[in-house]
């Protein structure tokens, strides 16, 4: 089996229980890489045997803990399954932790392989700053991470920048390594001391790929997908050319409703307007800090969703038909959203705690953003640019 | 547009409820500009249907110094001619970034509306509860309705709804460069306030040139105003001494209007001691001094140590401390605050002359300015910014031709 | 490199809000800024905030300080007077324009 053009690959991207908002980097990347066949699952999708349908799985950042309560071992087995008879996995920080074996009692993941990593301890070094997301407890032990932001890797071939923000430091063969962290740089943050962070880090593996029956797994410490970071984007697509395809059916379809006329101004009106007053209400929002699960959600995050939704919608208005599936549910989301941050930005102001609020923003957006990037990708694969279809 | 402006301007029918957005055509711009000349353009287009312009200059918005200026074009209730007023402090870019660059506010509304515009959207809200209310309270009122602190207002009071031309539209809760009696045509138009708050972009053609451009005249303007704020910074307002001397003892700190480096503005504290940097809990400790000239009318017509607490009365009732001040009896606070009230409910307040007093110095850069979207008052102390120099960065950030002239009326 | 925050010296321009977008995205816009202005506009209560990738520089009227994230800013001034962190962080870049475009002096560049 030979490459595959990027247009035809079948991305399938985890959006489910426990995935933060950096699976908004891999859809802005692989839009401007130029793939079109890029669909979003969720823990059901998954339990309901959805994978073989999509030649590879992206499990990008977030909570592991949290990714596998939402999978349970019904839907991390399905993913094995789907690496052994062919598929493949990707998997960022969060994906690559919950891939591989790193202690001798592990958490009941996936353990696709043993790799052990060099920032699991039982008594990790003290950190220099940011404590509290230094730091995640892991069995008898820490997962630390002793450095975040912007540092170097590469190999014999090429070397480049590209972010980290909590990935593995990985001890794997030579024969699996694609990529090590060979140094830091001037936006490095270091949350412990720069020596201990060197020998934590440099010299092991940033990027590497282990074959697993008939499928592989991708597995990466730095979001290579980071927009930011045009480089690490071109490795990553370096990476999807090589993926053999494997989806043996068609991808999964929603009930697709067409809007057009007055119906669709309606609904872009409100979703437009629901939007445009989140994204006012987000820009005011102060000081807040929502712990859910394991992980800190930073609420420059949820901005930062809005505007993506927000151009989305933006290149969205400019046609005048729209597949959309579920337009009623979105409306729903969208003024959930609005209301939602209304709701948090007078209980802040008093003091009180939001973080009950915060989960339901953070589904409500991920659902909206998920719905439109669905039509987004849905006309990008029709071509309707070249069938006349832009108003 | 593609450069500098939005991709719309609003066409508001206060009648009918409804927005129309409408394409700001290349051509308009060549032609017009921006600012008091487009807006002018607009005014024409629109005229029979009794329209009040609020619009952006081509650089409002963007980082040529001092980009502060919106500029309102309607006929003044008080000249009985067309006036355009310099909106200074951050409506006028506000407004660029809402994603319209002008919006054009038709007939009149049936009930007390006020205009939302948020993000290339359009709402009409019922204003019902707010009329009445001064301009302090509107503001805080649609600030919290709305969720955000940072909505930028152009807003009446009593005088407006009592539609005195001698009313003022207020920015937010301070006096700005409306000398027209515009305040009358909200109260007219049912109109309590416009409420502005965008998160837009605007594109610019040579970036690399224009940035090149820019910091060149930016360094140039920073050493044409050199050290003076304050009242320093004000000469022109011709001040009394008695005043400024009262000023002095309850100045707080000097601001300028957005991107701009001239920091002519002054808060004067009179309800707290003036050196606290540390916010305290009286919400109200004083009155930013906006409009030189006005506090200089106020100024002489009260006790100098009560000009602050007095020019804050003018304002909140919405009121054009140039037009008013003659007419206040009383010296102090108390009685002048008194006086103030009864004139911004009765037609005594009409009786005025019509002088033109503008809130800017007068400069041979003024007009260009109403046009480039600069605010006036830095205008006329930066010669920096000339006609020819924002005609260059004019044409690298827009990539159209334009000269000297295009920034004549 | 680092940006030093003199709060006292700001007039509240946005300047450097204007700035710091502009170097992001090319464009001009304030929201794309990692630093952000702050008023409490009746009580003339204003200065900058300075995103930063573990916390954020406040510079406040009376005086700059850095509050570490996860640490709650002081609770003193007010709840809305609160650091807001809805912004990319600080990304230190070099020869800054939010620094050659503050017209104060208020921000400066330090190694």
């Amino acid at each position: 089996m030979g490459r595959m053009d990027s247009e035809n690959l079948k991305i399938a991207i985890y959006i489910g229980h426990g995935a933060s908002y950096s699976w908004i980097w891999f859809v802005k990347t692989f839009d401007s890489l130029d793939f079109n066949e890029v669909y979003f699952l969720d823990e059901s999708d998954i339990k309901n045997g959805e994978l073989s349908n999509y030649d590879c799985l992206v499990l990008p950042g977030g909570d592991p803990f949290l990714i596998a309560d939402g999978l349970l071992e019904e839907g991390l087995d399905k993913i094995r399954q789907f690496v052994k008879n062919g598929g493949t996995y990707i998997g960022v920080c969060a994906g690559t932790y919950l891939s591989i074996i790193f202690n001798d009692d592990p958490m009941p993941w996936l353990n696709f392989a043993e790799v052990p990593i060099n920032n699991f301890s039982e008594r990790p070094p003290e950190a220099i700053r940011m404590k509290y997301k230094y730091i995640v407890p892991y069995k008898d032990g820490f997962v630390f991470h002793p450095v975040r932001g912007s540092l170097e890797v590469g190999n014999k071939d090429m070397s480049f920048k590209a972010p980290l923000y909590g990935g593995p430091s990985m001890m794997a063969p030579a024969e699996n390594r694609l990529l090590d962290y060979v140094d830091f740089d001037d936006k490095t943050l270091y949350l412990v001391e720069e020596d201990t962070a060197k020998k934590t880090m440099v010299g092991n593996a940033a990027g590497i790929r282990v074959p697993v029956g008939r499928g592989c797994l991708y597995l990466f410490g730095p979001h290579f997908e980071h927009p930011s970071y045009p480089r690490a984007n071109m490795f990553l697509y370096d990476i999807m050319s090589k993926i053999k395809p494997f989806a043996i059916g068609p991808a999964k379809k929603g009930d697709i409703v067409l809007l057009h006329g007055d119906d669709l101004g309606e609904w872009l009106g409100i979703i437009k307007r629901e939007l445009s007053s989140a994204r006012v209400l987000s820009s005011g929002l102060v000081n807040l800090r929502w712990k859910i699960g394991e992980k800190i959600w930073e609420d420059e995050k949820i901005i930062y969703f809005l505007n993506e939704t927000w151009k989305t919608i933006r290149t969205l208005q400019r046609y005048d038909l729209l597949p959309i599936e579920d337009p009623k549910g979105l409306e729903t989301n969208a003024r959930l959203i609005h209301s939602l941050l209304a709701e948090i930005r007078v209980l802040s102001k008093g003091g009180q705690d939001t973080s009950k609020e915060a989960e339901m923003l953070i589904e409500a957006t991920k659902k909206l953003s998920k719905g439109l990037f669905d039509t987004y990708f849905n006309l990008k694969r029709n071509n309707w640019w070249s069938n006349g279809k832009i108003s | 547009m593609d450069y500098m402006y939005t991709e719309y301007y609003l066409v508001v029918d206060l009648a009918t409820g409804e927005a129309e957005e409408v394409e700001l055509e290349e051509k308009f711009v060549k032609e017009y500009v921006g600012g008091a000349k487009l807006n002018l353009a607009l005014y024409e287009k629109y005229k029979d249907e009794d329209p009040i312009v609020f619009g952006s200059g081509l650089f409002t918005s963007t980082m040529v110094p001092g980009s502060c200026l919106g500029v309102l074009t309607a006929k003044s209730p008080v000249t009985g001619k067309i006036a355009h007023a310099p909106i200074t402090w951050n409506a006028g870019a506000e407004l660029k970034f809402t994603g319209y660059s002008f919006v054009v506010v038709k007939n009149k509304a049936e009930k007390p509306t006020y205009l939302w515009l948020h993000d290339e959207i359009a709402d009409f809200v019922d204003a019902t509860a707010l009329w009445g209310k001064d301009t302090w309270q509107t503001t805080d009122a649609i600030r919290e309705e709305q969720g955000e602190d940072r909505i930028q207002l152009l807003v009446i009071g009593k005088a407006g709804e009592n539609k005195l031309t001698s009313a003022q539209v207020i920015n937010n809760y301070w006096g700005d460069g409306d000398r027209f009696g515009f305040g009358a045509i909200f109260g007219e138009k049912n109109l309590k306030a416009i409420a502005m708050r965008g998160m837009g972009e605007l594109d610019v053609d040579d970036a690399e040139g224009f940035l090149e451009k820019v910091e060149e005249v930016f360094k140039d303007v920073v050493s044409q105003v050199g050290s003076a704020k304050g009242f320093d910074a004000a000469a022109y307002a011709n001040i009394p001494a008695a005043v400024k001397a009262a000023a002095a003892k309850q100045t707080h700190r000097v601001e300028a209007d957005f991107n701009s480096p001239l920091a002519y503005k002054v808060y004067l504290k009179y309800r707290e001691d003036p050196s606290v940097m540390a916010m305290s809990d009286i919400w109200n400790p004083g009155v930013l001094v906006s409009d030189p000239i006005g506090f200089a009318a106020i100024g002489n017509a009260v006790n100098p140590e009560a000009a602050g607490e007095v020019l804050e009365a003018v304002f909140r009732l919405g009121l054009n401390p140039v037009a008013i001040a003659s007419k206040i009896k009383a010296k102090d606070a108390k009685g002048a605050i008194a006086d103030l009230e009864k004139l911004a409910e009765s037609s005594e307040a009409e009786k005025f002359d019509a002088v033109y007093s503008p809130i800017s110095p007068e400069s041979e850069r003024t007009e260009a300015a109403y046009i480039a979207g600069i605010c006036p008052v830095l205008a006329a102390k930066a010669e920096a910014l000339n006609a020819e120099t924002l005609a260059e960065l004019a044409s690298i950030s827009t990539g159209i031709d334009f000269d000297a002239d295009a920034f004549k009326m | 490199m680092s940006i030093k925050v003199e709060p006292e010296k700001c007039i509240n321009c946005g300047a450097c809000e204007l700035a710091c977008s502009f170097y992001r995205d090319e464009v001009f816009t304030t929201m794309s800024s990692s630093i952000m202005m702050y008023r409490e506009e009746v009580r003339n209560y204003f200065g900058l905030m300075l995103k930063e990738e573990d916390g954020m520089i406040e510079g406040r009227p009376e005086g700059a300080k850095f509050v570490a994230e996860g640490e709650a800013s002081d609770s003193e001034a007010g709840a809305s007077a609160k650091p807001i962190l809805m912004r990319e962080p600080c990304d230190k870049c070099k020869n800054a324009l939010c620094v050659r475009f503050c017209p104060t002096g208020c921000l400066i560049e330090v190694d």
